[in-house]
């Protein structure tokens, strides 16, 4: 097919300006609505630029400086607008365009609109309900994650847990997580980690992106995956503004995947630093109470009932002294007594075998001597066992009722209280004195150092 | 007897140390609680040293989850 002669023929440029005049008188000004998207303000010249769609199509825009200018609200993508313009051609590009001369805000857009009908419904059915929320282990060893295996999500995700924590049981189970079929596909990996017994925690999410990008965390399915899964679930989408309902219905929302690595598991440090201050704690305390239990015994001990077997035995002792005492000046008497008639005798018979005399006379002091320690000796068993039953006696009294706790006191050979192992060694005898009697014992073994 | 969880054994640990702390526990009362806390620490301590670096993908083969190893590439 050939042009007829005589038929004009137009440069690109020339059926592109016909195209824009008749458009341009056409649709010289319209009304158009739809909803905002790739919405983008060119920061050098100030004008902004942006895509008009419904369900079916879209229309390029324009938006010029002194026009955005005049604009009251910020415009967002996802926003159903009124624009009032006229249509023209960009002729470089040969693409139809509304030249918007006036925008108006139309209620929420259709994506916003569905996202604010399904968090009301969930909500409404109880769905982010905080008595459902499930607690976050505090150390999880198997942690699973729902996010695309090639995105940026899973790489943050995993370095930073690795990072915190380098021995860690990290499984991945791979989902598309946008497009169709995404969101069916995140609400089966998760029933799939819900098969498995021994996962603690799972991860869903995915790195940042457009409204449209997110949306599979908005669908009700991904919702009610959630909702049911039993194992406890983070949700981790997007950027830090970026609020979807997979974040109400899930156990926790971390504002981005990076986080979700921060909230899942504590570094290495941090559970050191809190098992060694339990550690610390304890020591102290038990130290403190072992202290107290120390001070108790010594108040014990200086109390009356308790240092009176001593101080009778030191009371019974003064006495015998005293016995002793007036004894030996008796005696003393005595002595000289004899010593005088000794001298008299021995002044009398001094020609006759004094040496004989003399020996007679030492034996018979040596037998005095013997019968006064054995005299002595008898008073003090005597008292002794006297002292025994005064302190049994003293012993069923009610001051041992504190014994009762389940305390004893254990005494050396010498009766002195044993306060520590160092006062001992092995095969020594101790005494131990309980709410209800004495028992002796035997040292087999002596660890000094309280431990498990 | 099931094996005690971390989450628990932190939990009893918290509680042993408030009880020492109050000072309320006779001796035998304090050992035990003293022993049991030792135990605990230990417990927590193996736990987080025994844990072992995996990292695995799922795949889907004739309908069974199978898992194997999963390495990032870096880029």
């Amino acid at each position: 097919m050939k042009p007829v002669d005589g038929v004009k023929i137009f440069s690109v440029s020339e059926i592109s300006a016909r195209i824009n005049g008749i458009l341009k008188d056409t649709f010289a000004s319209v009304w158009v609505e739809g909803e905002i998207s790739n919405y983008k303000r060119h920061p050098a010249s100030g004008h902004s630029y942006l895509t008009l769609k419904d369900e079916k199509s879209q229309l390029s825009a324009i938006m010029f400086r002194n026009v955005g200018e005049k604009v009251k609200f910020d415009i967002e993508d996802g926003q159903k607008v009124l624009c009032f313009g006229s249509i023209g051609v960009y002729q470089p590009q040969g693409k139809y365009q509304i030249y918007i001369e006036n925008i108006e805000p139309q209620g929420l857009g259709a994506l916003q609109l569905a996202f604010e009908q399904l968090k009301a419904k969930l909500e409404k059915e109880g769905l982010f309900e905080e008595k459902y929320k499930k607690q976050i282990p505090i150390f999880p060893k198997k942690i699973g994650i729902v996010t695309s295996s090639s995105g940026a999500a899973i790489k943050d995700i995993i370095s930073n847990i690795n990072k915190r924590f380098s021995r860690i049981h990290l499984i991945v189970n791979p989902v598309r997580v946008q497009g169709k079929g995404s969101a069916e596909e995140i609400a089966q990996a998760i029933e799939e980690f819900n098969t498995f017994d021994d996962i603690d925690v799972l991860i869903v999410g995915r790195g940042g992106g457009s409204l449209e990008d997110l949306w599979a965390f908005n669908e009700e399915i991904v919702a009610r995956a959630i909702f049911n899964s039993k194992i406890p679930i983070i949700s981790a989408v997007g950027h830090e503004k970026d609020y979807l309902i997979s974040d109400f219905v899930a156990d926790l929302r971390a504002a981005t995947p990076t986080k979700a690595a921060e909230v899942v598991i504590g570094s290495e440090k941090e559970f050191n630093v809190t098992l060694i201050n339990y550690s610390k704690r304890m020591q102290a305390a038990f130290k403190d109470s072992l202290n107290n239990l120390e001070k108790l015994f010594l108040r014990l001990s200086h109390s009356r009932f308790f240092k009176d077997p001593r101080e009778l035995v030191y009371q019974r002792q003064q006495e015998l002294d005293e016995a002793v005492v007036s004894l030996s000046r008796s005696f003393k008497h005595y002595l000289s007594l004899k010593q005088e008639r000794l001298k008299r005798y021995t002044d009398l018979i001094t020609a006759k075998r004094p040496e004989v005399i003399l020996r007679d006379y030492k034996r018979r002091l040596f037998d005095l001597y013997r019968i006064f320690e054995k005299s002595i000796m008898q008073y003090i068993d005597i008292k002794g066992r006297d002292l025994a039953a005064v302190t049994s006696q003293m012993e069923a009294l009610s001051p041992l009722a504190v014994l009762s706790r389940g305390y004893g006191m254990s005494f050396d050979k010498d009766k002195k209280i044993i306060k520590s192992t160092k006062d001992l060694k092995k095969d020594d005898e101790i005494e131990t004195l309980l709410k209800d009697g004495r028992i002796k014992s035997i040292i087999k073994k002596i660890d000094s150092e309280i431990k498990k | 007897m099931a094996e005690i969880k971390f989450e628990k054994a932190v939990e009893r640990l918290e509680k042993i140390v408030d009880e020492l702390e109050s000072g309320s526990l006779d001796l035998d009362e304090s050992l035990k609680a003293y022993e049991e806390g030792v135990k605990l620490i230990k417990l927590c301590s193996k736990k987080l040293n025994e844990a072992e670096k995996k990292i695995e993908i799922l795949t889907k083969e004739e309908g069974k989850l199978t898992s194997k190893p999963f390495s990032i590439e870096e880029e």
